[in-house]
């Protein structure tokens, strides 16, 4: 029906339309009117997929502050979406005016109530070396700006949600609305300044990386807008990194062998993992990881042995020996839990347990290597080699008795000897098969996807390099996007990852982390594994 | 290099063994059967002959505790004693409750029954001997000193805190300034509001299980041991659930538009932030639906819409239009030729980029 008044209307129109053709519409003064065109080098989508977009007037005291009137978002998770384009118009043809456009780039799902909180500065930060600073509550009759009240009928105060700064790409522009300014600006944002918060009182931003750079006022080109072409620059930021060195040397030992790990950008920590430690997996930070040269398995007491035999170890505190046979009860003292001794006693495929950090880090150093810090661990624990991050090394499966070694304890009253029936203590290294690309099989071994890297949730916990701090503590906060890590601060304490024989299932989480351990004690839980460089420069 | 020991369960049954026999080779904290309450001393006066039942019931109860008190049987005893007490309260019950709940481990329960005690003895309708009072007070200091303590800051606010499947109570300490809030006292219950988004929880020390709740977002677990003394701190944010959204509309294929985005042919469901948002359900041949609806954050919204036909009228004929049209179109050129008037004027614009917004200043 609609469709029939249709051609009547389109009949009117259409000899209205021949009617006046004769004569050219006046052609007025166009009204202050900008397309902004925004582009990004970040990785699209596998890190960052949503833009929000908040728009502000520009006060012309200096006195006041932006006020808000308008935001939207967008998932722009295809790459050929980008670059992305809004118009802001004036219609008004008085006195000039300045509006403030904030676009933020981050990970879908990824907010927080907008409560207006702010981040401490990063020189007042020094001072949370052991605790975490709370978010600075500014005050919103001080500041000026909206936001969330708590109350839903409340509809002048938005938007509820924003995106966590440490996941987004934060970038002002001060747009002039003047008249006879009709054109474009071209905005950027890059990978570069993921996590830099901008500063809406300051009026400052990140523009090309690390440091929060106040923003001159764009000029508009004074031409009308051209067509935009496909971006050229989308998700090449970081660039791949592949790993080159070759994937496993000859040797005669067996699990002596090395995986070749590309570099990645990933999301280091999970929010779901809370109250294990003294400390929790949040807040997230986005982290750039070089390729690396990875231990297939934790290092055996037949490797140890080895690099002592060939002298490389000389001054090394040995690991606790064990010249017994391995407990089979808790009731047993603890250095019978160590799997090392003077002598081989038919433990040198089990992994090297009871051994500090000192000697650990030796150890690999006299590999040519290191032992991998936090966020490498995690990287290679939950991001390396899968289309999208996994809550548990070999996937999102939930662990099973058979998959990985845990809750081997003799403590009935825990939940840490749930898998009793398979043996107490620590166990062999075991070889397993990875499986397919994403594959996850019911069934399957405590191996990671693609590369094949064995036994990060269980058997034995593993030490990092990185001193123990808190994610929201000023180490991890002024740590670089690039291969971040948490060193010098005068810890004597080291992180250890992963799960262990001797915890539950909540210790195979890839994000978890424990608490650290003194650097100089030795604990039958915790062994390692080496990193080395996948591709010139350090690991 | 120092060997660290951290095998729980050796741990765990050595501080055992260490407590429980010491309690049962010294003196028994728990008062002798001979003050029991459940002895109508003589020169009271005979309670009324219906009461006499309870009496000797509660005296039994107290009788067969203290026995199994003697064999380390804790918390047979304690039932006991709980039962004496239903039957006759009395402040030596109450403190042999104390006592047990102590030896079991449960001390925020035995420092609130051995203060009950206290509370009882001072009012003077039962009393304690001079001996006991002293041994309340020094189960109560210890007690101080073995309670695991950790302070909690949660976001938002309003969430509701089970320890163990019980809520938590205010501890006697506790001010409006700095809260103090005590586990293990209450029965088992869903957990109640918190009072306060930072708090100090009082804890017996050990393994618990912390659940914080609140509608819209998922629970928040800590499974967690507790030694005494000062915890790290736990800093818990509860993050919001996004809202279900279902439209479904009769006629089905009608299209639906949320916020001014198309969203397909209905029946569709889709997780979006909470908040206020207009539906509009629209199909040709049948008028349009439109809501407004506010989803809040974990629960499921379901719209459903129904078009009513739009009945064709004269104006929906085709007849009808076209002869219009033509009539019309004779009337505009005419009026045209008579009365030409200038075309509208026209601004240049951009257009709405590839987004489709044109955002206007205010």
């Amino acid at each position: 029906m609609r469709l029939r008044r249709r051609h009547g209307l389109a009949g009117v129109t259409l000899v209205l339309a021949l009617a006046s053709c004769e004569l050219e519409p006046e052609q007025l003064e166009p009204f202050p009117e900008v397309l902004l065109v925004v582009d990004t080098d970040a990785l699209v989508p596998q890190l960052f997929d949503r833009v929000q977009v908040d728009l502000y007037t520009v006060p012309s005291s200096p006195d006041e502050v932006p006020v808000w009137f308008f935001s939207d978002t967008t998932l722009r998770g295809a790459p050929e979406t980008w670059p992305m384009s809004f118009a802001v118009v004036r219609e008004r043809l008085d006195e000039d005016q300045e509006v403030l456009v904030r676009v933020r780039l981050y990970p879908d799902g990824k907010v927080r109530d907008n409560r207006g909180e702010r981040f401490f500065p990063e020189e007042t930060l020094e001072q949370f070396v052991d605790t975490c600073p709370t978010f600075l509550d500014v005050d919103a009759v001080v500041d000026g700006f909206l936001r969330e009240s708590g109350d839903p009928d409340d509809e002048g105060v938005l938007p509820p949600y924003e995106p966590l700064p440490n996941l987004t790409i934060d970038r002002l522009v001060r747009v002039p609305m003047t008249r006879g300014a009709q054109g474009r600006i071209e905005v950027t944002l890059r990978g570069a300044c993921a996590g830099v918060q901008a500063d809406l009182v300051g009026l400052a931003s990140c523009v090309d990386g690390g440091e929060r750079v106040e923003h001159a006022t764009e000029v508009i080109a004074p031409t009308a807008t051209r067509p935009t072409a496909p971006s050229t620059i989308v998700a090449t930021y970081p660039p791949p990194r592949p790993c080159e060195v070759p994937a496993s040397p000859t040797t005669t030992l067996p699990f002596d062998e090395v995986v070749c790990v590309d570099g990645g950008a990933f999301l280091l920590g999970d929010p779901a993992v809370f109250g294990f430690g003294a400390f929790d997996a949040f807040p997230e930070r986005v982290a750039h990881i070089p390729p690396l040269a990875v231990d297939r398995f934790e290092v055996s007491v037949g490797r140890f042995r080895r690099a002592l035999a060939e002298g490389r170890l000389a001054g090394v505190e040995l690991p606790l020996p064990n010249e017994d046979e391995l407990a089979t009860t808790s009731l047993a003292p603890a250095e019978r839990h160590c799997t090392f001794s003077a002598e081989p006693r038919g433990r040198e495929e089990h992994p090297l347990n009871c051994v500090s950090f000192e000697t650990a880090r030796a150890f690999c150093q006299a590999e040519g290597g290191d032992l991998p810090t936090e966020a490498q661990w995690e990287h290679l624990a939950a991001a390396a080699g899968r289309p999208s991050q996994n809550r548990y090394p070999w996937g999102s499966t939930e662990p099973t008795c058979d998959r990985a070694v845990f809750a081997r304890l003799d403590d009935v009253t825990s939940d840490a000897s749930a898998c009793l029936d398979l043996g107490y203590g620590v166990q062999p290294l075991r070889a397993e098969a990875p499986p397919d690309g994403d594959g996850d099989p019911v069934g399957g071994g405590d191996v990671t996807p693609t590369y094949g890297i064995v036994g990060m949730a269980g058997n034995l916990r593993e030490w990092t390099r990185d001193e123990y701090r808190a994610y929201c503590s000023a180490c991890w906060a002024t740590a670089p996007l690039e291969d971040p890590r948490c060193e010098g601060t005068g810890s004597s304490r080291r992180t250890v990852r992963g799960g262990d024989w001797g915890r539950g299932v909540d210790s195979l989480l890839g994000g978890l982390r424990d608490e650290g351990f003194e650097a100089s004690a030795a604990s039958p839980r915790v062994g390692f594994r080496c990193v080395r460089a996948g591709a010139g420069g350090e690991p | 290099m120092t060997l660290r020991i951290d095998l729980a369960g050796a741990a765990l049954a050595l501080a055992l063994f260490a407590v429980v026999p010491g309690e049962v080779s010294a003196a028994p904290p728990v008062a002798p059967p001979a003050s029991s309450p459940g002895a109508p001393p003589v020169t009271e006066p005979a309670p009324a002959e219906k009461d006499l039942e309870p009496a000797a019931k509660a005296r039994a109860a107290f009788e067969r505790g203290t026995q199994l008190v003697t064999r380390a049987k804790w918390a047979e005893a304690l039932a006991a004693f709980e039962e004496a007490q239903q039957i006759l309260p009395h402040a030596i019950t109450l403190f042999n409750i104390g006592a047990c709940e102590r030896a079991l481990g449960r001390y925020t329960a035995a420092r609130e029954t051995l203060e009950r005690a206290l509370v009882e003895h001072r009012s003077g309708r039962t009393t304690l001997p001079e001996k006991l009072v002293e041994d309340a007070r020094g189960f109560a200091l210890e007690i101080e000193g073995l309670l695991a303590q950790v302070e909690i800051r949660i976001a938002p606010a309003d969430a509701a805190l089970a320890v163990d499947g019980r809520a938590v109570s205010p501890a006697a300490s506790s001010t409006p300034e700095a809260p103090r809030l005590v586990a293990g006292i209450r029965p088992p219950g869903k957990g109640e509001r918190l009072p306060a988004a930072r708090f100090v929880l009082e804890l017996d020390p050990g393994r618990h299980v912390l659940v914080f709740s609140r509608a819209g977002s998922p629970d928040a677990v800590v499974a967690k041991d507790f030694p005494s003394g000062r915890n790290p701190p736990l800093d818990l944010r509860l993050e919001d659930l996004p809202a279900t959204l279902v439209v479904q509309a009769e006629p089905a294929g009608a299209i639906v538009t949320i916020d001014g985005k198309d969203f397909g042919p209905a029946p569709i469901s889709l997780l979006r932030p909470a908040g206020r948002y207009d539906v509009v359900v629209e199909k040709d041949g049948f008028i349009t639906a439109e809501a407004k609806l506010t989803l809040k954050a974990g629960d499921l919204t379901r719209y459903r819409a129904t078009l009513p036909v739009d009945e064709p009228s004269v104006l929906e004929t085709w007849w009808f239009w076209t002869v219009a049209g033509v009539a019309v179109s004779g009337i505009a050129v005419g009026t045209y030729f008579l009365a030409r008037t200038e075309p509208e004027p026209q601004r240049a614009t951009v257009g709405g980029g590839t987004l489709g917004w044109r955002v206007p200043v205010p």
